[in-house]
Order: C-alpha cells, then structure tokens, then sequence
C-alpha cells in the first residue's frame, strides 16, 4: 500500500511557553511493497511520525495518504485505516494480557467481528509467519514465554489484522543478539509472503543498511536525507553531526581510506568488508579470483 | 569485593503451580575494581543475578556477599545497599525530580546526610557524568543518553563502591550509548567496580571478564579474547562475536593470520594499516 505524506506538521503543546514543532513539514511518498527504514537520533521526530500513519495523531497541518484514502480527512473512518495499518509498539510484550497466546493473538480479529473459522485461520497463519508453532504455543499462556517469544506473539497480534503496511518501531530494542537475528528474518519473510509495505524504525545502522530498500534519516523534525543505504551512508561526516553514525563494515572502511586504503564504497556487511580486506591484504580468495 | 557462592533463587508463580528456577547453583567473585559483563540470552538470569547482589533479591539457597556482609542479613542491609548502587534499562523511570540536582540530591537527602556534603556529592556525581553544567535543567528536556547520565549521577552521589548496570543502554540511540558505556569506563578508572549486563556484544570488549549466563547457570567465563575465541559455543547460547572478531575471523579462513586478540574495531584497523604497510613493496610488484 503506497503512501504519501505532504507539508505534515505537528506542533505539541501548542500556544504554551514549551511549544515544540515535532514535525516540520515532512513530504515523501512510499511505494506499494517498498522496505522503508527511518533512523534519527532520540526526538529526531521518528515516532512522532509514525504514529501519524496510523492516525493515532494528528497532525496540526499537512495532508497524509495511505493507498487511496486520505486518512486527514475527517471524514474518514479511523477503524478502516487501523485494519490496514499495523503498528507495533516499542516493547510490545507489555501489551500482551490474554490467558493464552491463541486468545492474545485472536483478539484483534475478533475485534473486527470475523467468523470463527476465520479467526482460528488468521491466528494459525499469524503464528507460522512470525516462526510460532500452533500446536506447541497456541494454548500457552504468553507470561511463560521468553522474551523473543512473547515479542513474536505481540507482533502475531498485529499481523492477524493482515496490514497492507506494517510499522515497527524498533522491535529488537532489549533482544539477545540471537533474537534480534530471528525478529528482523521474521520481518524479512512476513514482508515475502504478504507483500505489505513495511516501515521499520531503527537505531541500527548495520540492520538497516543490509534491509531496507530506502532510508530517511530525520533530524529536528524534518526527512534531510532519502535514498538507498548505500547513497545515504556515504555523507559520513554529516552523518555524524547530527549523532549518527555508518555501518561497522563502512566506518571500518572509511577509516582506512583516511589512512590511504584505496576506497571500497559503502559496506554493509562483516562479508563484504572480509572480501574487501582480503583484497587488500593479498589473502587466499583474492589469488583464486586473480588465476581467473 | 562480591562473593556469590552456589545461589539458587526460584521463582514462585501462585501457590501450588510450577516452581520456576532462575538461578540453579551460580558461584563467582567479583574482585575490587574490576569490570565485569555479563551476557546471555533473554530469561538466562542475568538480571535476577544482578539483582541478587544488592538485596533487591535474596536467595532461594546458597550466600551472597558484598564486603563481607551477607545479604540475607537485614541488619546488614543499609550496609549492602549502600555499597551496591544500581543503574537500570528506562532512565524515565528512574527520574524522580522536576530539576537535574535535585534528583541527583534525592538519595543522599533520604540518607540523612548533611547539606554541605550534599552539595558536594552533587558537584562530584555530576562532573563523573559530565553533566555539572545541565544541574539546572528539567530531566525532560534531556536526551536518552544525558538522562541515563543523570539516573548514574544519582547513583554515584550515594558512593557505593560497586554500580550494576543493567542494560543501561538497551534504550539509547548510538550516541547515546557511546555516551554511557565512555563513562562505565571512566567510573571503573576511578576505583568504582562495574558489573554491566548487556545485550550488546561491542560493549563488552574492554571488560576485564565476560561471564555468559544460560539457563541459569554460568556457560562460559573469561576475559573478552577467550571468551569470544569460542564461536560456536557463542552462537548456540544465543549470542554473536562482536563485529571486529566476526571479521577478524573471516580474514582468517581467506589465509590471513590476524591475531586472536583483536577485538574492536580500532584495533583491527591498525593492524590492517600496519599490516598493508607492510606488504606494499610486493603489492607493487
């Protein structure tokens, strides 16, 4: 589902001594099936945004456009934007309060007044596309679960609403290492199998450059860059002033380039930068590329 | 400084329903000025650990404690947890006061201690944090990192001589977190014992000791080289090398020998330099 935001403002506490513009007229447009990350330091204005798209805010000015709807409008239902607009929350296992992970994740469908047998489906398909197995999970209370494990079936609760356009607003915040691998394949293959749009919020440099087809980097309010990560990641120095900073394998990069190191672009991966550095250094998988 | 000797704690989940181990027989020490991570899957037990040592926690069996004193002795309890500051993941839920000082002045003012000297902790706690010029400031106002900073101040001003710092950064965005983890280490340089549980693996290179918790019980130990030099054992407990020692370990396999104890990034990049310097007579070639 396409987006399209123009001139979108927020002012919060309007009129009082401690206003402050959240928004600054941010305009951009997001297609059908695109993977789109947002980055910006702490009250860069990232969750403010997003939490317009769904329209739990709104906006003092600007008009927003989700597929053919123009959710500003106020004519315009909130339920129906909300069925097609999936947003998961920081920390969404805090949400979770059924006795069981199947009533937890059916409660969204149920909502909608669906048949029975189509709750049941929609529960049983939201489990397999965030890696849940039914049978082993579905009468489980979701307390006992670990914690990447309840994460999963708070976003399983969300996806059962079958959203044209997922948002995730850093959803490997406090994960293991190993968690934070299984939520962003998750997302990875739920994007696959759905085809939904998906905007994903991050502090994560290395996880949005290997992910995202496009980046917009917020600061003081405003998109200041969009692009593809390896366009967006060369600005290192800007980059840095205002907070941010390069994937592990670019910096790395770059830092040597500094040093005289011919340049290698913008890594985004360990591989890359090992296939780099081999080069470099004259190791065993550059001879074998040489001999061809 | 803390001793921990065969700590069972279980959880209890109503009356009569399953007992719930989250730490099943975990004995270490903590020397003294040393600074020690503790990493491990979510639900290894690495918080109720955490929590363990100052009290917050008691044990189900075996002893824990700090300078000599026990900590399932209540009459020792001011003395543990006056020694034992802590550091948590929400630095909002950790701010109490509308301005900077007087929030790091909250825990001192409860102890009774007087003005004078209240004013000078505040003065010292928030220098420690770099945050002396911000005294006036409403913690609102304040970014993720400069508010953790505060939350730290608040600790340092109670002087313990051990701060646990549980995922103090899990919330912070990269500036943020290069913030708090630069002064972990400048408070350790001062004398003060850390213990940092944290899901990052980067942040864990500078510790003097890495233990990896699992399943309540301690998988592996040792400094960062030794520890990190066990991939598989790593990515099995749900955890991942850093990225320095991930590529080093790359270089490797393609027939370069990087040596085993390069663990960030600095240093991986120096010896790239020094090793390219090197070999640029036979590049020409």
């Amino acid at each position: 589902m396409s987006i399209t935001v123009e001139q979108l403002t927020h002012v919060y506490n309007s009129g009082l001594a401690y206003e402050t513009k959240a928004l600054d007229e941010v305009s951009f447009s997001v297609e059908s099936g695109e993977f789109v990350a947002i980055i910006g330091h702490t009250g860069s204005g990232k969750s403010t945004l997003i939490q317009h798209l769904n329209g739990i805010l709104k906006p003092t000015s600007g008009t927003i456009r989700i597929g053919e709807t123009e959710i500003t409008d106020k004519k315009t239902k909130m339920v129906d934007v909300r069925k097609r607009v999936g947003l998961v929350f920081q920390y969404p296992e805090y949400q979770l309060f059924e006795e069981t992970v199947q009533e937890d994740v059916a409660f969204g469908p149920k909502n909608l007044g669906l048949e029975k047998d189509e709750i049941d489906a929609r529960v049983r398909r939201s489990l397999s596309l965030v890696g849940l197995d039914y049978e082993q999970f579905a009468q489980r209370s979701p307390f006992e679960l670990s914690g990447g494990q309840k994460r999963r079936v708070a976003i399983a609760g969300v996806i059962a609403m079958e959203p044209e356009l997922l948002i995730l607003d850093e959803p490997t915040a406090g994960l293991d290492p190993g968690s934070h691998l299984e939520v962003l394949d998750m997302v990875t293959s739920i994007r696959e199998r759905t085809g939904c749009t998906v905007i994903l919020v991050s502090h994560n440099m290395n996880d949005v450059a290997q992910m995202a087809d496009r980046i917009f980097i917020m600061d003081s309010g405003r998109i200041v860059r969009s692009g593809p990560p390896r366009e967006v990641f060369k600005e290192r120095d800007y980059l840095k002033s205002i907070g941010l900073g390069l994937p592990q394998a670019a910096e790395v990069a770059a830092v040597l380039e500094e040093a005289g190191m011919p340049a290698a672009g913008v890594l985004v991966s360990s591989q890359e930068l090992v296939t780099y550095l081999t080069a470099q250094l004259g190791g065993a998988a550059t001879q074998g590329e040489a001999e061809r | 400084m803390i001793r921990i000797e065969n700590l069972v704690y279980t959880y209890r989940h109503g009356e009569d329903t399953d007992v719930i181990p989250a730490l099943c027989g975990v004995s270490l020490s903590v020397e003294k000025g040393s600074f020690t991570s503790v990493i491990g899957r979510n639900g290894s037990g690495k918080s109720t650990l955490a929590k363990s040592i100052n009290a917050l926690v008691l044990p189900t069996e075996g002893r824990v404690f700090v300078e000599g004193f026990d900590t399932q002795d209540e009459s020792a309890l001011w003395e543990v947890r006056q020694r034992v500051g802590m550091v948590f993941q929400n630095p909002d839920n950790q701010l109490v006061s509308a301005v900077v000082e007087d929030d790091v002045a909250f825990g001192p003012e409860n102890l009774g201690v007087d003005p004078d000297e209240i004013r000078k902790r505040i003065r010292f706690a928030l220098d420690s944090v770099d945050m002396y010029e911000h005294r006036k400031m409403a913690p609102h106002l304040l970014s993720g990192g400069q508010k953790q900073r505060i939350a730290i101040a608040g600790v340092i001003a109670m002087r313990p001589d051990v701060i646990i710092f549980d995922e103090p950064t899990a919330m912070l965005d990269p500036g943020g977190r290069q913030e708090v983890l630069d002064i972990m280490h400048s408070l350790n340089e001062e004398g003060i014992t850390v213990v940092l549980i944290t899901h990052f693996m980067e942040e864990t290179v500078k510790s003097d000791r890495i233990i990896i918790m699992d399943n309540g019980r301690i998988a592996l130990e040792g400094t960062p080289v030794e520890v990190f030099s066990h991939p598989a054992e790593i990515e099995a407990l749900g955890l991942k090398l850093p990225f320095a020692v991930e590529v080093a370990a790359g270089l490797r396999r393609n027939g370069i020998d990087v040596p085993e104890d390069i663990l960030d990034t600095e240093e991986l990049t120096q010896y790239i330099l020094q090793r390219a310097a090197r070999s640029e007579p036979a590049a020409v070639h």
